[in-house]
């Protein structure tokens, strides 16, 4: 049980950081917002009293010294400055390791810890030039009130719960006479017999007279806390002390006999207002407590993933159904099929909007990331994101963060220059980076560019021959150089820093998004910036899918990837030169799966169908025997066994039980180009 | 193990707001102290409502979500501190010592 209670203060403290970590970079862009940063203070308490009890000491510890720090901001006695806003950053990633280790045992760790707090205190000693703290506002710093008396007449009706919460409704009338002079009237006319009188339930309703001198909100706040468990009026009826009047006394007797409530017409009658005095109401009405409706709710990415298999199953089975459908001509049969195709997709397609999340989960670890490596690196840089609302499948984003992460890196290594850089070419002294994520058509792309030196295509080709990748006397066009970059082992800088280049990185960022179905491209200016752009799908489990034919067996190419299909004359095929056909006066190279899958080419006159693949701005035709239709599919993986095996990306259960496979277009091509 | 949080949670608590009830008995309570008792007030009134529920003391939490959401504007220049509020305060920081008692004397 406890346990479940720990994984729950974690889970929500890592929300309670994500917080932080926000606040933080608004509150650098505003240093003196205090609503900032009382919501810092309060994600520290909160991470502070969590920890004490559900046993995370040392992050007790840890946050409570972080605390102090936020508390002398808080009371004007330590002003916000970046050095601050970098310890606190450093300190959320301690807090982030010791929410995830509990308390500490390594000898390192603990004086790793030990340094931090020291560091925190110092930070505290340093900063000792203490402001004096402005008290909270208080009457004394309140315009001073007319001490002259007014009379109010306070109607004071509460619900029959008001006893519930502990409130004794006499001592508010006490409170009120302690204020001047008063006279209340109790309306018991609503009060039950004895035998169905509720002792947890009030039925009565007061209205109290008061002449005081205090102010309004003085009297106000006698009701403050059960101002939702009941009405109230509270009616300026004179300007001066008129309790003891014999009029008023009149009045009251007259409303204790009729048990008819005292409105404020019966004192206007008597013009007690003084002129210019104005009747002055204050109504508290009663607030229905309102239903709290559930906006969202945590559910564990377990439970997610284990909605997805089955719906997929679903979609599997329900292939099956509709074949068995067809097959059997019952209409009755085909009627019911319809109907829970229909359900299935509409339930497939909910179940798997619920498995996207919002990209934005990570931005906040990129925000960071450009903060602290721009500030080691004494470089200037604004981070703009766009898009950070854009939802994907959680799995591609789990595959996603570390790719970006190298993207940002070498943006900030290799792309942005220093500011007295900039200002010599010419540019702004502050770089940008930016993020941009958006739809296009069935896939998202992201898009992150940078206003630094870009990339010159010379060094790399130089590079490329010094490391024996091409040859010297290669001729590459401009996006073949680039495309060079992404080869294993490739690393333009000489020296290898801390943050990137150290030549494993672009090529380990392809195969990542390769391996979420997803491409990468890169574009360059010397002198004026790189820009990136990543292809993905929204989803990875189902896809919609072309079903073709090659020899005996049966393959899915994702439909995403699809831009022609052309049928060709077979002499058409036998006629071309290194795999290159000429369709419409325009050359396109060619796979032959046939030959990929080593299948018998049939000798035969017909038709061979052309699929016109995209991948990487290339469109390359792949040769199928015969296309069968679209087809909407499950993906499953294939297992350790056909890991190695690098074009099928999955294997798709057909309705009548048959598998095909899901061919990844990407790594088709890219294996294609390779071999040439 | 819950049993033990229960019982530090209460604890914690009955000494928190036995201190702020001392703090509030003084007449009239010293204008330059408002600013820590509305804080302490506001911290401890966040605390039982965010983990009392969690603990079974749920009567408790009504109360204190009240004092909660007065002392939030409170702190945030809202609402000002009069002598009444810290009065009605002390009343109702005596009531949840009560109620307090009587959850944990329940559980």
């Amino acid at each position: 049980m406890i346990d479940k209670f720990r994984a729950k203060f974690v889970e929500e403290s890592m929300d309670n950081l994500h917080d932080l970590e926000e606040a933080l970079f608004l509150l650098e862009k505003d240093m003196e917002n205090k609503e900032l940063i009382e919501r810092i203070f309060r994600a520290m308490h909160s991470l502070k009293g969590g920890g004490a009890m559900f046993g995370f000491n040392h992050l007790s510890d840890f946050t409570h010294h972080l605390e102090t720090i936020f508390d002398w901001v808080r009371n004007n006695k330590l002003k916000v400055s970046t050095d601050l806003i970098t310890l606190t950053f450093s300190a959320i990633d301690q807090i982030n390791f010791l929410l995830k280790s509990g308390d500490l045992t390594k000898e390192e760790d603990l004086s790793n810890q030990k340094a931090f707090i020291h560091r925190i205190q110092s930070f505290l000693n340093v900063s000792n030039a203490a402001v004096a703290a402005a008290p909270l506002t208080s009457p004394a710093d309140l315009p001073a009130e007319a001490s002259d008396e007014n009379t109010y007449l306070i109607s004071f009706i509460p619900q029959k719960e008001l006893l519930q919460n502990g409130t004794n409704p006499l001592y508010l009338l006490d409170d009120i006479h302690a204020l001047g002079k008063a006279t209340s009237i109790a309306y018991t006319h609503k009060v039950p017999s004895l035998e169905l009188l509720d002792p947890s339930s009030n039925y009565c309703i007061w209205q109290i007279i008061v002449s005081t001198a205090e102010s309004l909100n003085e009297i106000k706040d006698v009701f403050i806390f059960v101002e939702d468990e009941c009405e109230l009026h509270i009616d300026l009826i004179a300007g001066s002390a008129i309790v003891d009047q014999p009029d008023v006394k009149t009045l009251i007797n007259k409303a204790l006999t009729s048990n008819i409530l005292l409105t404020t017409e019966d004192f206007k009658k008597e013009q007690w207002l003084q002129a210019g005095q104005t009747t002055v109401h204050e109504e508290k009405k009663k607030v229905a407590i309102k239903e709290h409706k559930i906006a969202s709710m945590r559910v564990s990415s377990h439970k997610i993933d284990e909605l997805v298999t089955l719906v997929s199953e679903l979609v599997t089975i329900q292939a099956q159904l509709s074949l068995y459908a067809e097959n059997n001509e019952d209409p009755t049969i085909v009627a019911l099929t319809e109907n829970i195709q229909k359900l299935s997709r509409q339930l497939r397609e909910n179940a798997f909007d619920i498995s996207l999340i919002p990209l934005q989960s990570e931005l906040m670890r990129f925000q960071r990331l450009v903060r602290d490596l721009s500030k080691d690196q004494n470089k200037d840089i604004d981070f703009i994101i766009e898009g950070g609302d854009l939802e994907l499948d959680k799995n591609i984003i789990e595959n996603l963060t570390d790719p970006l992460l190298h993207i940002l890196r070498n943006s900030i290594d290799h792309g942005i220059e220093l500011p007295n850089e900039r200002i010599a070419a010419g540019k702004a002294p502050k770089g940008t980076i930016l993020f941009k994520a958006f739809h296009s058509g069935a896939n998202v792309i992201i898009e992150i560019s940078d206003d630094g030196k870009g990339i010159d295509p010379e060094v790399i080709q130089q590079k490329a021959i010094q490391k024996g990748l091409i040859e010297a006397d290669a001729q590459l066009d401009k996006k073949e150089i680039l495309d060079l970059l992404f080869v294993s082992g490739f690393s333009t800088r000489d020296v290898v820093s801390d943050v990137s280049g150290r030549g494993v990185g672009m090529d380990v960022v392809r195969r990542k998004i390769a391996n979420i179905r997803g491409e990468v491209s890169i574009e360059s200016e010397k002198g004026k910036g790189t820009l990136i752009t990543i292809r993905l799908p929204l989803t990875l489990s189902i896809i919609d899918g072309l079903l073709v034919a090659v020899g005996s067996n049966q393959y899915v190419i994702p439909i995403s990837a699809i831009d022609k299909i052309y049928a060709l004359d077979p002499a058409q095929i036998k006629q071309t030169f290194n795999s290159v056909v000429v369709i419409n006066a325009e050359q396109y190279p060619y796979i032959d799966l046939r030959k990929v899958f080593n299948e018998v080419e049939k000798e035969s006159d017909e038709v061979v169908q052309m699929i016109m693949v995209k991948a990487e701005d290339k469109i390359t035709g792949v040769i199928v025997d015969n296309v069968i239709g679209e087809y909407q599919t499950v993906v499953k993986p294939l297992g350790k066994y056909l890991k190695k095996q690098e074009i099928i990306s999955g294997a798709s259960i057909m309705g009548d039980g048959t598998i095909a496979m899901v061919i990844d277009t990407s790594r088709l091509l890219h294996n294609r180009k390779h071999k040439r | 193990m819950l049993a033990e949080i229960k019982k530090q949670f209460y604890n914690d608590t009955l000494k928190e707001l036995e201190g702020i009830n001392g703090l509030l008995s003084e007449k009239p309570v010293p204008i330059d102290e408002h600013a820590v008792i509305a804080e302490k007030i506001f911290t401890i009134t966040h605390q039982i409502s965010g983990t009392g529920p969690m603990l079974g003391f749920d009567s408790t939490s009504v109360l204190s979500r009240k004092l909660e959401k007065t002392f939030y504007h409170v702190r945030s220049g809202e609402k000002e501190i009069t002598p009444q509020l810290l009065w009605q305060t002390k009343r109702a920081i005596e009531s949840i010592i009560k109620t307090i008692g009587e959850e944990n004397g329940r559980q």
